[in-house]
């Protein structure tokens, strides 16, 4: 075993990963905001922000406004 | 600073390997099998300022998006590279590979970053060194190497 992965890290592999993202709402309704993610992805948050707004979002809360950053395409 | 992959893994066909290792010296301590998402897209931001880096693996759609990442070092072209290509290059079928070896004069301590080829059996496979440790029991002093290989 002496020669196992970091242990730590692979018990903080196990846990559940909890990404800062950045989407566009779409509507919001009750409470909740519905976003459009880069990508395709659609995710609804609690929080507050109006339709068209860039926002920050983890775990299933609204953490604020994004600013609007130009896009690079980059292959590799 | 060592990038995460100086070539992507789809890649290293094309690579020299810094190290060609002979079965002889070498044991097999370990393999570590793991499959992971075949992410071919992620989206790279910076946070306050920066850019939107969308990097896709080149031959892709770019149709299965990994979770987008974050950072406030991501300011630049060639920082969403190099980000991106940490997350799409830690994808699909691998095996952490410990070999155990002496530290002979011909190969030194070989350091994580190198790209070390090694006889797995019949075949040659190549790999990028991940963590090294030593061992030094009298009289051997013999290295572990881990590495990373994309089957």
């Amino acid at each position: 075993m002496a020669t196992q992965s970091n242990l730590y890290k692979a018990f903080l592999g196990l846990l559940p990963q909890r990404p800062l993202q950045v989407g566009t709402v779409t509507a919001v309704a009750d409470g909740l905001v519905t976003l459009d993610l880069p990508g395709g992805a659609s995710i609804k948050a609690r929080g507050t922000a109006t339709v068209g707004q860039l926002v920050f979002v983890r775990d299933g809360v609204v953490e604020g406004v994004a600013e609007a950053l130009s896009i690079v395409t980059i292959d590799v | 600073m060592l990038p995460r992959y100086p070539v992507a893994p789809w890649d290293w066909a094309g690579v020299t390997p810094d190290l060609e290792l002979p079965s002889a010296p070498v044991v097999v301590e370990g393999v570590q099998w793991q499959s992971k998402a075949a992410y071919n897209r992620v989206f790279v931001r910076g946070d306050g300022a920066g850019i939107v880096g969308q990097v896709t693996r080149t031959g892709t759609a770019g149709e299965v998006t990994a979770p987008m990442v974050v950072d406030q070092l991501i300011t630049a072209a060639a920082a969403a590279r190099q980000r991106g290509l940490a997350v799409l290059g830690d994808t699909g079928q691998q095996a952490a590979v410990s070999l155990s070896l002496p530290v002979l004069a011909e190969t030194g301590l070989i350091l994580p970053g190198k790209f070390v080829r090694y006889v797995d059996g019949a075949t040659e496979r190549l790999g990028l060194v991940r963590s090294t440790s030593l061992a030094w029991e009298q009289p051997k002093l013999r290295q572990t190497i881990t590495l990373e290989t994309h089957i």
